[in-house]
């Protein structure tokens, strides 16, 4: 290759590493990378906030599989992805954050716009450059990507200064080392105890997190529930690992998870975790989760297993192999499979609930329903997210796109917008509470701009909804800054935008609305209004063993 | 107790840091550090001493074995181990000005203190 820029260099690399959308916005430091890309083979999305461009990567590379890849300037455009690149390293997705930085010889002065973005995100990224010559640049992307694609996967940052991205050096591509990028097998012992466990359990579950779709080892996981029978509930981000309509599926664990599915792990006498991590939403009193389990531990990341709790038996590495190991018929979990099923009959959900306005479960489960094997939802944090994560009902995990270990309100829209990019033949529903949207509500210029067509349900009970229910019920009903009764008018606000909405005030016209997200071309707002009273349930209170869940009045048993 | 913590990490940009970092964010008080970098400047070799500081639970401790694979799992970290309890130097007596003296106990937690919250 000819001597070139270090800019031009990032672009020919994003090239070779087959990224075909970038989110981004331009600034002083990254100039000279924006000069180069006019004309380069990726497109570009100018979002309206950074924090949008790393939200959207991580909807990206959530939807379609690959790295995502988000571009700031030096300085606020860097710090303002700090938010997004913490949330892609607490759910572990790839993507590769380029930030310009002040010329090196003025690193460390105090010089405009300079933050130390490298130490600032050290905290929270998987790997940092910071690139001090052009010619280091071809070994770091290639190790960006390769690094933020392999093992547990997860954000890595490039930080590169004016003067690299301006200064001129020979620059070659470097191969990719694709055996390097394979995990490694688990060991043939590790395997063997868990076969033993398995084959000594009465009572097993299997808990089930993102790690299992991360690792591709769905359809191995599937065939070892087929086999072994063995009933699952999910983490969060383990929803649509095994599909919802599966009569082994229980539900979601944890602080809203369903009652059987709860039940269920407290009475198990071993714990299958597949790529999960025991996650105190999950857990509930850890001192007190599964107390008579013993633990097979599945995960891609040997730091998980026995962080947090004691391991029997620890599966490190790809996750395919060992469940091909351990397909085989468990005959003698037959009789607790039966009490697990009929816990699953005994607390099903009733959809019926009283008065005319919109029931937020019901709506979400005919969407569900309604939807094809292409929607993917994505969520932003609250009340919303739990029932989308209840009763929505998925069918694959890469379909459902939510903020899991970081809860960041504002993640739903821009990971919308660029789940749709990634996956422009799916439909992309963005699920969305009145204080989340409002976080990043400039990103509906982006989707109007570009024509993206995501649609964007609005769940609005005019406050702040899951603060409100944790007021209610654990601070004696005094409520603090959590009314939103002067929320815009959401209708005219999308329209400002230039983009199509209407209103839904009453259960009968929840049908209609459901079948006009699902056939417009474009993109499109429904601004469904609900009751401030509303609470999800069922409820672990904070502190409390998963046993002692609060249920409500209409929902569960 | 402290634990001696042994890591081979290549000579990066802010290697040292991502290190140390990792070990005290993850709830391990450093009580002693030393880092020799290699006489061709590519790898740095780093002993650390350090006891678990932020509990799990009241009276719970972190496990010293979880933290060899939490900095391996950093790109530039070549290798970690912990040392085998022989191989530790000895423990000086508290009390004395000496670097490894212990650091008292984390605060106990309050009574209103919700651990799992």
């Amino acid at each position: 290759m000819p001597e070139m820029r270090g800019a031009e260099f990032v672009c020919r690399a994003l090239e070779a590493e087959g990224v075909d959308t970038i989110f981004g916005y331009p600034g002083g430091a990254i100039m000279p990378f924006y000069d180069a890309i006019v004309g380069a083979k990726f497109k570009h999305i100018l979002v309206r906030h950074e924090q949008g461009a790393a939200f959207a990567a991580n909807g990206y590379a959530r939807a379609s599989g690959r790295v995502g890849v988000c571009v700031a300037t030096s300085g606020p455009g860097a710090t303002n992805l700090v938010t997004g690149i913490a949330d892609a390293f607490m759910d572990s997705v790839p993507i590769v954050a380029i930030t310009g930085q002040v010329r090196t010889f003025l690193i460390g002065t105090d010089a405009f716009q300079e933050v130390d973005i490298f130490g600032i995100t050290l905290p929270i990224v998987k790997h940092s450059f910071l690139v001090r010559r052009p010619e280091d640049l071809p070994e770091i992307m290639r190790d960006a990507f390769r690094i933020a694609r392999t093992g547990r996967p997860g954000p890595v940052l490039v930080d590169i200064p004016r003067d690299v991205q301006e200064g001129k050096a020979d620059l070659s591509l470097l191969p990719r080392n694709l055996e390097e990028e394979r995990p490694p097998a688990p060991s043939k012992e590790s395997i063997q105890k868990a076969a033993k466990l398995l084959r000594e359990a009465r009572k097993p579950i299997l808990y089930v997190g993102g790690g299992v779709g991360m690792a591709n080892a769905i359809e191995e996981f599937r065939g070892f529930v087929k086999a072994t029978q063995i009933p699952v509930v999910h983490t969060l981000k383990g929803l649509g690992t095994l599909p919802a309509t599966d009569p082994l599926f229980l539900g979601m664990l944890g602080m809203h998870g369903f009652k059987q599915s709860n039940l269920a792990v407290q009475e198990c006498d071993l714990l299958v975790c597949m790529g999960a991590r025991f996650d105190d939403r999950a857990t509930g009193k850890l001192a007190e989760f599964a107390p008579n389990a013993k633990v097979i531990h599945m995960d891609a990341d040997a730091s998980e297993v026995g962080k947090l709790r004691r391991t029997e038996a620890g599966i490190v590495g790809d996750i395919r192999p060992a469940l091909k190991a351990l397909t085989e018929p468990l005959p003698q979990v037959a009789e607790w499979r039966e009490t697990c099923l009929q816990y699953k009959k005994d607390y099903a959900w009733n959809y019926e609930a009283p008065g005319d306005g919109v029931y937020v479960p019901a709506m979400l489960k005919e969407l569900g329903e309604k939807a094809d094997d292409k929607t993917i939802i994505t969520c932003d944090v609250g009340q919303h997210q739990m029932w989308v994560a209840q009763h929505y009902g998925f069918r694959r995990p890469e379909h459902h796109l939510t903020s899991g270990g970081s809860g960041a309100m504002g993640f739903g829209l821009p990971a919308a917008i660029g789940a749709q990019l990634g996956r422009p033949d799916c439909r992309v529903i963005c699920v969305s509470g009145d204080g989340s949207i409002m976080m990043n509500i400039q990103e509906m210029a982006t989707l109007k701009r570009y024509n993206i067509p995501v649609k964007i349900l609005l769940v609005d009970n005019q406050a702040l909804g899951m603060v409100r229910q944790w007021q209610e019920l654990f601070f004696a009903k005094k409520y603090s800054e959590i009314d939103l009764w002067d929320n815009p008018d959401f209708v005219k606000l999308s329209e400002a935008f230039g983009i199509p909405a209407f209103f839904v005030r009453e259960r009968k016209d929840v049908p209609r609305a459901i079948d006009r997200l699902l056939n417009e071309r474009g993109p499109l707002f429904a601004h469904v209004s609900i009751e401030q009273a509303e609470n999800v349930w069922p409820l672990v209170p904070p502190a409390k063993s998963n046993a002692e869940m609060m249920v409500g009045d209409k929902t569960q048993k | 107790m402290s634990t001696t913590l042994n890591v081979r990490l290549r000579h990066d940009e802010g290697a040292l840091q991502r290190l140390l970092g990792q070990i005290g964010r993850r709830g391990y008080d450093i009580l002693d550090v030393t880092a020799h970098l290699s006489a061709d400047g590519k790898t740095f070799d780093v002993r650390v001493e350090f006891e678990p500081f932020i509990p799990m639970a009241p009276g719970k401790p972190r496990p010293v074995e979880v933290l060899p694979a939490l900095c391996r799992k950093l790109a530039d970290v070549v290798s970690a181990e912990l040392a085998e309890p022989a191989a530790r130097p000895p423990a000086e007596p508290p009390g004395n000005g000496s670097p490894h003296a212990p650091r008292p106990p984390a605060a106990k937690p309050t009574g209103d203190m919700k651990w799992d919250e």
